[in-house]
Parts: structure tokens; sequence; C-alpha cells
């Protein structure tokens, strides 16, 4: 690292390392007035009288923490008025004034049922309860899980921890950035969860992951809400899964100071490679040579000057683009820190993060991703009934990076690596001129290819962009039991706003066309025998400059929720009964959409549990969309579901291993209409006057008169009114169990859904014949997809010694199959895509290649002219004796059959190594992709090409390009497989003992690694995403070391 | 406490309470089905819209590009859809011609909507009854007219034997079908669309004048809302030109197994209509005249009946024509075989057994009919710019040259270029390109001259003038008389026509479809004219050919006749788009494509 680095690195951390220290100090400051202390001997036991281990005890806010012996003794020094706080998993949490132990020497501590503790509680739309009370399979996950992952995406830390949720990174450009989503660019990472989008909540507020960017750190928990009943509560945008967060909050009597510092590299993991300059002369000869046209263009003394490997020379330029304009790796820093605690009055959270990220660009203007985040979340109580909830989040994105070509894209690098991969190493010199006297140096470049890349990259400016986002959240929580006993209500409201500016300065350089020729000269054969020397030179970029600095994007976001809710709690005899009535409101608006997308809803929820062993949901959602006319408008989704903790019935006891089985099962239906855009429901008709009609009668006067008609508005129907257009209809059944077996070693969720989308709407265009005469078509309720899927997830936890471990594992296999579905009505059977699941991938059958000339002529393929040996060889599906569009068929499938998940977590004394790996099995990867699919006219050749030319199993190599071997067939299909070392963190912890000497309560230095290995058959290009590295940013790997002090 | 309570219940009720109108849609500029008679403007949008429905220039597959598919030009690259189409391998995704198909429908969507309960008609355009009237009634002739023409667009492309032998034409829709009901048509035979397309004309003249003329209003006053100012808009002679051009095609031996007279007599009654009125009204001064050229970039041309708009100062026919070495695209060239159809100076044929007309095969392009150099480029010719004396290009079509066949993807592959259409003025090299206007003529008097002689000399012969004022002959010698596109002097003396027109009513039939071919060449005609024509395929899968030639010297080469594509139909008609077959399963496919059922 150069020094300039070390000092930039210190002064942007510089500020943080003083919080530390500052916040040591006023630890060390409070613990040194132990005046007035004394010592107590405390026993920590269950309510049988057993010691109680290693129970956490806090002292006053924090002042001082302690652990209980084996025995569960500990010596507490604290003053009389000073909070005792106890806690241990399992049991539940008590808060004792230290006076009380005066009197006795022993606190009990009383039990919790299985899956009923304080950690079991499940954060569902408007209402919080047990997993153990539960009808559904959600999954929970907790913040300090998402913290192993390194990554300025926290979308990518979601990997591998719930069964049927689905992450893949598809590109790994610095940062996130809203504009990913909406601009038509491809998203950077894809979450789905049983096949869809799930919709993403955030402290009571429905957003996206790139409208509100999230540090791992500041969040206390993640739940995966998955069942129909759970998401009936939040309505129809909730459909497709939730995912919801909750951010930490202040902790009674436990004030807690974190700072968190990790620093690392990113390194490219998979970057597919073209050929060199010598090569591709040899492979466009052979090409040339094979389609039987004239000479070699490269002659042998040709390639042996292009060896020289100098992109200077004028006549036999050899560069390697993608070495000069690429690093291999990048920066990676992160740090935070965060305060928490309060009293009875008050609780508060806050949190700091920064985030810094490198880019790959070698050359060019500075490119950097960095963000900043802050969070304020404060509960305070007003009086006995009221309490009031507050959270204050704001965030700043900044991302410079140099522009390209016309540089308008977020993503420089989309361009960028295009031209690197597709501008062949010989194709041109790096200067056409480069003489000292010249102001600018004159690039060269080709008319074929009109971009040199390292004029592009330095010569054509920069954008820098920034993203503001502000977000409020605030509750009031009314104790209504004054009025009706158990009554209580919630009121929140929500907001989110984001801006984004994208601002940039268009420059230009100067290049030429260079096109170097002997030129026979007449004047004097004798000095110039061969003909004289002369480089032609075109004019190709001027190199003028904008004069100002331009906007690019400006791009903003605002969504606004309200809600009101009230339950009623109420206990008769063993039944504990909870009714919710809840309203919500939503609106969102964005860049290019012309209305707000809006939504409101009421639901009511009542939940009966039964002596902690029966339970039932009752969910009825009476929702209503701006997407429909009036009529449409409203519609009522009832579910219901059922638990029953089977392990608690009398002939269930005597089945020792069994801790704990609950068998859950539900079902209903919900509404789906995913803000469709507005007025699909009626027609709309445009104007124009411009254009080739715009006038009729003679334009010139002469015989005819000189009278004309201008502007004559035309009229054409722009949108096709479907005024039946109604909500998508979800109907969905899940039955599951949970368990918990072999002294509660080891737990079990398993998980079975069926979800029919009936109805979905969409733009039906396979349907409606051409007679109708519209111009676009109406959209419809039309077709049906069925989704299933079984999902299953392990952990075995246990303890020898010192040494502790946990193993877990999840799978998930989901399939959708179409039971009606948009297609014309074909004539055979094999290429319905009805009853056939919806990530069939449809071709040719590949046989072979065709031996002999005289077989590709037995059965014509209509893609080209002629066939030859060599050529790919199809099957005729409906042996009509030729080969066309209507042989194609279901022949692969896209999505895996099989997501899983292993890890592992492994402790002993004070280490602690934790092993995520994650994999997709049983599906085909289409290599149709610009790096497969090459190798025709003059274009760049990939390695793929040139290797697979070598083992022959490239189809038959030509110059012209033939169609028919380039068209999706199994030939292209490969087992798409892998199995991913996803992260990987070893940890010590400091003894606890050794650092409070310093006044630290924990303090652990960590190493992280991410993507550290893949394993799989598929060669050159990432399986996870085959775009990256060809038109896009190639994935990471993360290395990162850091350290995590609590005070 | 009691002010808290009230508060929160307060809030919450009006929170509900505002919500009433909260999913209603925001004030917008949407004009519904319903909305849109409110609004003259836009109702007469419906009409108007269908113009620009239409085709603009010669540059695609109903144009010039479909001459490639006939004996007289051949497509460049072998693997355009035009070329698969000519040599049997094209498949249902490249359908080149299912665009037309629904293009049609949109323009009778809009037509029938504007139709439909007399709407368009009873709709106030303009507060003065008198006005109003002029503006409505010619909105609802060209209604009828425009409906009438986009149904021929469909009967002529689409119009065939199907597979289940019945001659049939298309789906007759004369209402706005409901996008969201079930429509499973079926193809009403040939014989009804015919019909359908007579009753709309007949409608459509009706309402509209014979042809939108300054001369023709009769009340000055009224040519704010009449007269040329709507030249280019349906008309009368729109419509005789199209039941001609029907009748015509009726009347053939494809569709006219009986040969039933009476239909070609009709398609002469209405051709002559048409001659008549440019030679007796149109004849004004600067006017029309018989023996003047044709002015392809002149948007008042008076031999126009019916043209589309204009596209101001386009390229397209110049960059398709002119070979690579002249930056153009070379996309097409004709055939050595439409070559060998023009005749000589003097107007006698090439193959003349006595060779009266001189023809030297070893200097072919001597002594040719003036049509022949204001038609086609041909190797060694030196053009000049228009308006200069200088050289602009010379063509090098032999073995060797620029130009020549095979060695450039941007060189025809028949050794000749196509020059019609082309704007002389054109020079990419100069410092300001000078780019012409142009426009499709859907009817020039050229074309109704060609009905006439082709039907009247099936109902009289070639001589009689007697039942039509004229003869077939007299009408074939205006063509043969008048001024090239070049503007030289056409066959004035033309002994061969006295002679052939002896001959006898046979012999004529084949020198009128030879003078069919020659004037409506690259035009997308000659598609339709063989195929109406013949009665087997055996007439159309005719090998075409082009030229070899080798330079011996700068002035001398020889030249040999050579297979360029061997065409290979399956059937004589047009597919029915395969997507619209597999939605409606009453729609019957045309024979011979029984891969596209």
């Amino acid at each position: 690292m150069s020094k300039i680095n070390i000092l930039a690195y210190a002064k942007r951390y510089g500020f943080l390392l003083m919080l530390v220290i500052i916040s040591m100090g006023m630890v060390a400051q409070q613990t040194k007035n132990k005046k007035d202390t004394q010592q107590f001997q405390i026993t920590v036991t269950d309510e049988q009288g057993k010691p109680l281990a290693n129970t956490q005890i806090v002292v006053g806010e924090g002042i001082n923490y302690i652990r209980a012996n084996a025995q569960g003794q500990a010596t507490v020094d604290a003053k009389l008025g000073d909070f005792l706080n106890f806690s241990i998993e399992g049991y539940q949490e008590q808060v004792v004034l230290a006076e009380q132990f005066i009197a006795t020497k022993e606190i009990k501590l009383k039990k919790y049922l299985l899956f009923a503790s304080a950690n079991d509680v499940l954060h569902l739309p408007y209402v919080d309860m047990k997993k153990r009370n539960s009808t559904n399979s959600t999954v929970v996950i907790s913040g300090k899980e998402l913290e192993k992952y390194t990554g300025s995406d926290i979308r990518n830390a979601f990997t591998g921890l719930a069964a049927g949720m689905e992450v893949r990174e598809l590109n790994g450009s610095p940062g996130l950035n809203v504009i990913e989503r909406y601009a038509g660019n491809s998203e950077k990472v894809d979450i789905t969860l049983r096949g869809r989008s799930p919709m993403y909540i955030v402290d009571g507020l429905p957003t996206e992951f790139t409208e509100m960017p999230l540090d791992p750190s500041e969040i206390e928990s993640v739940t995966i809400i998955k069942d129909i009943v759970a998401k009936a509560m939040y309505g129809p945008r909730a459909a497709d899964g939730v995912i919801l967060i909750k951010t930490y909050r202040g902790k009674l009597n436990d004030r807690t100071i974190k700072v968190n510092v990790e620093k690392g590299t990113s390194i490219v993991d998979r970057m597919p490679t073209w050929t060199n300059g010598v090569d591709y002369a040899r492979l466009n000869n052979m090409a040339r040579a094979n389609s039987l046209m004239p000479g070699p263009k490269y002659s042998d003394e040709a390639i042996a000057k292009y060896a020289a490997n100098d992109g200077y020379n004028m006549y036999f330029p050899n560069n390697d683009f993608r070495a000069m304009m690429f690093k291999s790796t990048m920066n990676y820093n992160r740090a935070n820190i965060s305060t928490s605690g309060g009293n009875e009055g008050i609780r508060y959270f806050s949190y700091l993060g920064l985030t810094n990220e490198g880019d790959m660009f070698k050359i060019g203007n500075k490119s950097e991703y960095n963000r900043i985040v802050s969070r304020s979340n404060l509960d305070i109580k007003i009086n006995d009934k009221l309490k009031m909830r507050l959270g204050i989040y704001g965030a700043l994105g900044l991302r410079s990076t140099p522009a390209y070509s016309s540089g308008g894209e977020y993503l420089a690098m989309n361009s960028a690596i295009i031209d690197a991969n597709t501008i062949p190493a010989i194709a041109f010199p790096i200067y056409a001129n480069n003489d000292s006297k010249l102001a600018k140096p004159w690039f060269a470049v080709t008319s074929n290819y009109p971009n040199n890349p390292i004029g592009e990259l330095t010569g054509r400016g920069f954008s820098d962009e920034s993203s503001r986002i502000g977000s409020t959240n605030l509750a009031f929580d009314f104790d209504m039991s004054h009025l009706v006993k158990g009554l209580s209500s919630e009121t929140y409201a929500g907001f989110n706003l984001l801006n984004l500016v994208r601002k940039g300065k268009a420059l230009n350089y100067i290049a030429y066309t260079a096109t170097p020729t002997l030129t026979p000269v007449n004047i004097d054969p004798i000095l110039y025998p061969a003909g004289r020397d002369s480089i032609i030179l075109t004019k190709v970029h001027d190199g003028v400059d904008q004069s100002g600095l331009t906007k690019l994007a400006d791009y903003y976001f605002q969504t606004f929720t309200v809600s009101q809710t009230f339950k009623h709690e109420a206990k008769i005899g063993k039944a504990n009964l909870l009714n919710t009535l809840s309203y919500n409101l939503s609106s969102s608006s964005r860049e290019g959409y012309e209305e707000a997308q809006r939504q409101h809803n009421v639901s009511w929820s009542g939940l009966l549990n039964y002596d902690n062993k029966y339970c039932l949901q009752t969910v009825v959602n009476y929702a209503g969309t701006y997407s429909f006319v009036k009529e449409n408008r409203y519609a009522m989704f009832p579910s219901i579901g059922a638990s029953w903790v089977i392990s608690e019935e009398n002939f269930m006891k005597s089945v020792r291993f069994i801790d704990y089985l609950k068998l859950r099962a539900e079902t209903g239906v919900l509404g789906y209409d995913n803000f469709q855009a507005p007025f699909y429901y009626r027609d709309n008709y445009s104007t124009s006057n411009s254009g080739t009609t715009a006038g009729f009668g003679p334009s010139t006067s002469g015989w005819l008169g000189s009278a004309t008609e201008t502007s004559v508005s035309r009229t054409l129907p722009s949108r096709i009114g479907n005024p039946n257009l109604n909500w998508e209809k979800r109907r969905e059944f899940n039955v599951g169990l949970d368990a918990s077996l072999f002294s509660k070693k080891l737990t079990v969720e398993l998980s079975y859904y069926n979800q029919l989308r009936d109805g979905i709407i969409s733009q039906v265009s396979n349907v409606l014949p051409s007679v109708v005469g519209s111009t676009t078509t109406p959209k419809q309720n039309f077709e049906q997809i069925r989704y299933t899927g079984l999902e299953l997830a392990l952990k075995y936890s246990d303890k020898v010694g010192d040494f502790s471990y946990s193993v877990g594992a999840n799978a998930s296999s989901q399939d959708a199959i179409y039971e009606k579905v948009d297609e014309p009505n074909y004539r055979n059977d094999y290429q319905s895509l009805v009853g056939k699941s919806i990530y069939s991938y449809t071709g040719l059958t590949y046989l072979g290649k065709y031996q002999t000339d005289a077989e590709a002529l037995e059965i014509p393929s209509l893609y080209d002219a002629v066939l030859h040996a060599g050529d790919l060889k199809y099957q005729d599906m409906n042996n009509d004796k030729v080969i066309d569009d209507n042989d194609r068929s279901v022949i692969g499938n896209t999505a895996p059959k099989l997501n899983y998940a292993l890890n592992i977590n492994l402790r002993y004394k004070g280490f602690e190594l934790y092993v995520l790996g994650t994999g997709r099995a049983f599906f085909d990867l289409a290599l149709t992709n610009s790096y497969f699919w090459n190798g025709w006219g003059d274009g760049n050749y990939s390695s793929f090409v040139q290797d697979n030319l070598t083992t022959g199993q490239y189809p038959k190599f030509t110059y012209n390009k033939i169609e028919s071997n380039f068209k999706s067939s199994n030939y292209w299909l490969t087992d798409g497989s892998f199995f991913k070392v996803q992260d990987v963190q070893l940890a010590y912890h400091f003894p606890e003992k050794l650092i409070q000497k310093i006044n630290v309560r924990g303090m652990s230095v960590f190493v992280n690694g991410t993507n550290l290995y893949t394993l799989t058959k598929v060669k050159y290009v990432d399986p996870e995403s085959i775009n990256s590295g060809v038109t896009t940013y190639p994935l990471f790997m993360n290395i990162t070391g850091g350290i995590k002090l609590t005070f | 406490m009691k002010y808290t309570k009230l508060s929160i219940l307060g809030l919450v009720l009006v929170l509900l309470s505002s919500c009433a109108d909260f999913l209603e849609p925001y004030p917008n500029g949407d004009i519904s089905s319903n909305d849109l008679w409110e609004y003259q403007d836009k109702v007469a949008g419906l009409v108007n819209s269908c113009y620009q429905l239409m085709p603009q220039n010669y540059n695609d597959n109903e144009g010039a590009v479909l001459d490639c598919a006939t004996d007289n030009a051949v497509y460049t690259s072998t693997t355009s859809s035009i070329s698969k189409f000519a040599v049997g391998t094209l498949t249902t995704g490249q359908d080149i011609f299912a665009s037309y198909w629904s293009r049609d429908y949109q323009a009778l969507y809009l037509l029938n909507t504007f139709l439909k309960d007399n709407k368009g008609y009873n709709t106030r355009y303009l507060v003065k009854p008198h006005y109003n009237d002029l503006v409505r009634t010619r909105l609802h002739g060209e209604a009828y007219a425009l409906r009438a023409w986009f149904e021929w667009d469909l009967l002529q492309k689409f119009g065939g034997k199907s597979m289940t032998g019945q001659m049939l034409g298309f789906p007759i829709v004369t209402e706005p079908l409901d996008p969201n009901s079930n429509i499973n048509l079926a193809r009403n035979t040939y014989d009804e669309c015919v019909k359908r397309i007579i009753m709309d004309c007949d409608s459509a003249i009706k309402y509209l004048p014979i042809a939108h003329r300054d001369y023709l209003v009769t009340d000055p006053n009224d040519k704010i809302y009449a007269g040329s100012k709507y030249w280019g808009r349906m008309d009368g002679l729109t419509m005789l030109s199209i039941k001609s051009q029907l009748y015509l095609t009726w009347a053939s031996p494809r569709f006219n197994p009986e040969n039933q007279i009476a239909r070609w007599d009709s398609a002469a009654v209405n051709a002559k209509k048409v001659i008549d009125f440019k030679l007796t009204k149109d004849n004004i001064a600067g006017g029309f005249s018989p023996a003047n050229k044709v002015e392809w970039f002149s948007p008042i041309f008076p031999g126009i009946v019916f043209s589309s708009r204009y596209l101001s100062s386009s390229d397209a026919m110049e960059r398709m024509f002119y070979p690579g070495g002249f930056q153009g695209d070379g996309a097409m060239g004709a055939t050595e075989d439409l070559v060998e159809s023009f005749p000589m100076k003097n107007g006698y044929p090439i193959n003349d057994p006595t060779n009266r007309g001189g023809y030297d095969p070893s200097n072919p392009y001597l002594n040719r009919d003036p049509r022949f150099y204001s038609n086609i480029f041909y190797n060694n010719e030196t053009i000049k710019q228009e308006g200069t004396t200088t050289d602009m290009y010379t063509f090098q079509n032999y073995v060797g040259g620029k130009d020549a066949r095979l060695s450039s993807p941007s060189n025809s592959r028949t050794n000749y270029h196509i020059k019609k259409f082309v704007f002389m003025g054109l020079n990419w090299s100069n410092s300001t390109i000078k780019k012409a206007q142009h426009a499709k003529f859907f009817f020039r008097w050229a074309h109704l001259v060609l009905n006439f002689a082709e039907a009247a000399n099936q109902v009289v012969g070639p001589t009689d003038a007697a039942k039509y004022g004229i003869s077939a002959k007299d009408a074939i010698s205006y063509l043969r008389k008048r001024n090239t596109y070049d503007n030289a002097t056409g066959i004035t003396t033309d002994p061969y026509l006295s002679e052939v027109a002896l001959e006898g009513k046979t012999k004529f039939e084949y020198f009128v479809k030879n003078e069919r071919r020659l004037e409506t060449c690259f035009e997308g005609m000659r598609f339709y004219d063989l195929r109406r024509w013949s009665t087997s395929l055996t007439e159309l899968n005719k090998a075409a050919h082009g030229v070899d030639i080798n330079k011996i010297n700068e002035t001398t080469f020889t030249y040999s006749k050579v297979e360029v594509e061997n065409r290979n139909f399956k059937s004589a008609y047009l597919p029915i788009p395969y997507s619209e077959i597999m939605k409606m399963s009453n729609l019957v496919q045309n024979e011979g494509w029984d891969g596209w059922n």
C-alpha cells in the first residue's frame, strides 16, 4: 500500500478512532466511581433450584458485566440503587434492584416453554407472536449472522441463510444503486423467495433494498415470511413474501457501545479470457480458409511482427486492452459505531456506519463508492398509557466513475468491458500520432471499432453520483386497557425519500482511423522501390469537450405509509385470544411513473392459542388498489392456519428422543395486483400530427393550385382497456412440521407449499388475433402458474468440554408449472408449455454433427441456404422433413431443482470458525451469451472458441456465420450445478477477564473471506452469473480483516 | 387523558374518511373511446391515420424487394427473407408478409370505428352547415375508400386457393371487434371479398369528388374545404383504379377459370374512365400530357392517380440500389432476363427472327430501347450527376472490377444495378448532398393504360377501337411513345407495334404482358401479375439469371449468361401469417404452405 493510501485511510477513519478513545474514556470514568459499592454473593438457579451456570449479570446500565460460575454463583459489586439484570437463554430475563440481595442470596429464573422465549418472538406484520404459537414456516435471521458477510450490498449477506430464499449475485459492481432497478438495468443481486421477488419492510415501512441501504450492524433481526396467513395480515403487497427487517432498539438497563473496523481487498474471481493478437490473426486466417475465401489475410511475416506485442506499432499493433484498463483488485473498507441503552423513560440506539469500496478501473478518472448511514431509534415513555417510538434514518451514497463512450450509463464498466472483450487485440495501435508537439495525443480507431478503449477511459470525462436518503418512522403505542381490558392501539407513520443526481462532464478525445498502406509511387522508384509508406488518417473523434457539467440522471423516489392497529388480548381459562384489526395505507411515487402507486387495506387477525398446544389463526384481508376499475378495486381475501404441538400429548410422551414436535397447516386466498400501471382498464387514444402524413395538397405550387392542408391530426389507440381486469388470486396451501430432537440438540423444520397464481395480469400477445386491429393488446387476467416446493432446515448443536459446535443445513426444491399460458395454439404437444415448468428452456434437439455434406441435405435446416459436414444436426420433431422453429421443444430447465446451504460453526475457547457454503444443483445453463456465441466475421474470439476448436467441440468454424449452429439447442446447454464456499470467518474473542482490565467488555479480531471457492463443471464463466466479466462487472472474492469492540 | 383518546380516535377517523377518494386516478389528458367523439379533430384523425399506415416508398418487401421473388430481380443477400422465400426455405419466424396483414386490419379497425353507426358522419366538424357537410361527406367517403384500399391489399396479398381447395380471400370485418371477446373468424370466399371491395368503392364514389382539383370546385368560397388542398387523399379516380385492378385480377386465368368476359370488360371500362379523365380534364396548362416523362421526385406529377405522401430528403432508394463501390448497399440487381426483355431502339425485340433491331450479343447494351437506359445501370456505363457534365461514376461489373458480382456483399449478384427511382442529383461525395423527395405511386396513368390494354385485348382484340373509344394497341402506343424517366425520346415510329397488333389477340397478350413488365419493373407489381397470369407452379419456378463479364480491353468485353438463383415456390400464394393461423382455428392456410398450418 502506498503512503498516500495510508494517509487517506488514516484521514477517513481518524475520527472513528477518536470516537473509540472517547467512549473508552467515558466508560472508564464511570467505573472509577466506586464509592458506596457493596459486594453481593448471588446464586442463580432455575425454579427447581438447579444452578444456572454462565448466567449473565449486568450491573447498572452496563457498568459491570459478570457471568455466574458453574455453580451458578457470582460475586457482584454494586450500589444499593443499581439494577441487576439476569439473563440466560431459555429463561425469562429478570431485573432486580441490588438492595434486594441484602436479604436474599438467591434468585430463581423462570423457564420458558420451548420456542416461547424472548428470543423466539416472530415479528409479523402488526403482530408479534411466539414461534411456538405460530402456524407458519417463518424464518428469523439475527443481524449478527449478516455481519459475517463482507460487502457493501446487504442482499448478498442473505445467501444461504433461509430455506426457500435464493440469492444470486449477478455482477460485482461497487455499492448499490437505486437506478439498477428502474432504468432498464439488470439488477445486481437477485433475491427470490419461493421463486418470486419478496417485498421488504424496514421498521414498518415498505421500501426496497436499493432505496434504503442498510448496514448489517444496524439490524437486529430479519424475519422472512413465506406462508399465506402472515402475508395476508399485510395484504396484497406481501403476496410474494416479505423480508421484514427490524433495526436495533435500546435495551433496558444495558448500555453498550460497539465499534467495528474492517479492511480488505476484493479480488476478481473469474474473468473470462479472450485470444491474444497472434492467435486472433491465426484464427481469422483459419475461418477465412474454411469459408473458401481467397488468400490468408495475415501472412506468416505479419503474424511474426504481431508477436512483438507492441501496442504502439502503426502497422502491426498488438494490445492487451484489458490489462491496460482494469485492475484485478479493489479496496474494501467499512467501519461503524453504535451506542444503545436506556431506562424506563427513554431508550435509544444510534448508529453511524461508513462503507468505502474501490473500483477496478486502472486508468481514467477516480472511481469509487462511499456510503454513510446514520440511524437513531428512540423509545420514549410519555406516560403510563402512551409510548412513542421514533426512528430517524439518513444516508448519503457517493459514486465516482470515469465516463465511457457517451457516458450516460451508471456503470461505465458495462460499455468498457464489452469493448475490451470485443475489440481484437490487433485492431489498431493505441495512438495514430503521439508526437510530443501535439497538445493531445491522437488515438487510433478503425471504422468497425470507433472506440479506442484507452482513449475512452482517459478522455471521456467522468460522472459523479450522489444519492441522499432520509427516512423517519414514528409510532404511538396507546394502552387502552382502561377502556376495554386488554385493548391497545398502535398508530404508525413512515416516510422514505430518496433523491439521486448524477452529473458528469462529457469530454472527447482525438482519434483517427489509421490505414497504413504502401502506395506505388511514380516519383522516385529508386528511393521507394516498394512504394511509399503512407498512413491515411480519417478523423473520428474531434476532441471537443463539453463546456459545463450535465445532469445525467435525476431520480426520485418517495414512499409514505400510515397504519392504525387495534389489539385486544384476552385470557379465558387456558385459551389466549389475540384479535388484531389493522388499517394500512401506502403510496409511493417514483421518477417515470405517471401515477403514485396506491393501495390500502384492512385486515383482521384472530389468534387463538389453547394451552400453548393448539393454535388457530384466521386472517381476513379487505384490500383496495388503484389498478382497476372502480367496481373491481376492493376485494376480500380470507385465510386460516392451525398448529398442534403434538409432543405435548400424552401419547407422545413415551417417545423419548422427541423434545418438541409441532404440526402446522395454512390455507387461504390472497389478492395480488403488483401495482399495475394505471388505467389498464380503459382505452386511450393518442394523437399525432407530425411525420410523413403531416399534410395533403400540392406541397409545391404548379398546375394543381397551391392551397395545402397542414398539421393533419392522426388518432391511434395507444392503450386498449380491459374493464374486467381484476385481482390476481393467490390460492395457497402450506403444511409443515417443526421439531426439536435428542435433548434439543437437533432442530428440524420441514415445509411444503402449493400456491396457484390464478389470473396473472399480463399483456397477452399470443391469443388475440391481428384481425382485431389493435396496435396494442389489452391486459388480461389470463395465465395460471402453480408453484410448489419443499423446504428443509436442520441444525445440530453440541458441546464437548470447551469445544462447542453447530452444523446446519437447509435445502429447498421449487418448481412452477404453467396451468394456462399465453402461447399460440401449437400443432404439436411438445411445443406447448402447458403442464411444463416456467423455467423450461426451449430449443432444438441436438443429434450430433453432420458426418457428410450429403447427410446435411437429407433433412435441411431452413436457417441457412445449405449446411455441410461439421454443422450441427437437429431432430425433426414433427417429421416435416425440414428443421425450423416448429422443431423446438423443451430441452432443459434453467432453475435449480435443488438449492442448498451448509453452515458450520466451531468454537474452542476464544476461537471461532464459521463456514457457510451454498449450492445450486440440477439445472441447465445456456451458454449462449457473447462469450460463447462468437467466432464469425472479423470479431474477437473468446478463449472458449479457441480452446474448443482444438478439441473439435465448437461447431464448424467459418468466416460467414452459420445461423443454424447458433440456435438455442441442447448443444449449448451444460450442467450449471455449483457449490460455493460463500463465507468463512475465523475470529478470536479475547477472554472477558483479560479485557475487562482495559474497560472493554468484548474484543474480537477476525479474518473474513467471501466467495472463496467455486466447485463446478462450468468452465470460463461463473455459473452464478454467466454475463459477469463478459458484459458487466465480474464477481469478486473478498478478503478482509478487522476488529470488533464492545464497551 | 381524555384528549389523547379522543385525538387518536379522531385521527383514525380523519384518515379513514379521507381515503374514500384515495384510489381515484389523478386528472389526466387520456382520451377514452367514449371521449373520442367529443373531439372532431380526433374523429377525423381515425381516417387520417390510415394514410400513415400505407407504404411510403419502394424500399420494402411489398415494393422493389418483392420483384426479387420474380424474374425481374435477385436480392443480393442469400440469407435475406425474400431470397429464402424465393428459394422455398422461408420459416414461420421470418414471415415478411405478416406485418401487412396486421397493418391492414389496424386500418380496418380505425375505419370501422369511424363508420360504425355513422358516428364519424354525424360528428360536427364545423359551425357552418355547408362547410360541415363538405368535411363530413369527404371523410365519410374517404373512410369507405380507405377500407376498399386496405381490403384490396389483403385480397391481393393473401387471397388464394386454400388447403381445402376453395378460392378464399380474407376474413371480412366491417365492425370494430371487441378485443376482450373471443375472436375466431374464417376467411370469406374470394368472390365475396371482391364484391365487398366493389361495394366499398361504390359507396366511396357516392361521397367523394371524382378528383381533388381546384378547377372542379364550382363555388370559389368552398376551396377552403375542397379542391386540390386534398390532393393525396382518396378520390373517385382512385376508386375506379382499384376497381380496374381488382376486376383485372379477378378476370385473370388463375381467378377466372371459366373466363367470364364481363370481368375483363369491367376492368377495361373502369381503366378507361381514369384514362379519359387524365386526357380530357387534367390536361390543363402545366398538367397532364401522355407524352411527358414520369417525374418520380415531384409531388405534383400529373401522371399520379394516387400516391403516398412524400418522404422528404430520402436517400433510401439510392442507398439500396447503388453498389458498394459507390457507397450503396447493392441490395438487389436486375436480372439478365429483364434486360433481354427490353426491345431495341427501333422497337423490335432482341430475338426478332430476322434481327431487324440489329442486336449484337458482343455489344448487348448498344442501341437498346431508351427505357432500358433509364431503368438499369450496366457494365462500363458512366453516369453523370444530374445538372452537371462531369462524370460521377463508371460501373465496373467485369471480373476484377469493383462492382463485379460476388466480390463484395454490397454488389448485386447479377452484374446489373438498378436506376429506376434513383435520384441522379445525389452524390455522397459532394460537400452538400442533394436528396430528393420520394413517394410510392400506387396508381399511375401508365398502370391504367396497361390495365386497359390487357383487358380490352381480351374483350375485343388488339385493334378494335369501337367499343371503348380507343384500341388496346392505341393504349400501348401512348407508353412506347412517351419520354423516358431520363427524358429521352420514346419509340416514336413503331412498326413492330402495328405488326404485333395485327398478329391477333394471343400474340398481343404476350406483347402487353412484356410492356407491363418493362413499365412496372421494381414497383412490386410483377409478383402478383405473374401469379394471376399463371395456372401452374412451373411457370413461376424458373431460374433467375445474371451475366458474367470479362474485360478484354477498355472498351471490349465478353458476356455469358449465368444462373444466379433457382426459384422454388411451393405455392403460388403468400402464406396467411402463421401466428394468426394459430390464434384462429377457423382460418384456413393457402395451399402449398403445409408447414405453416
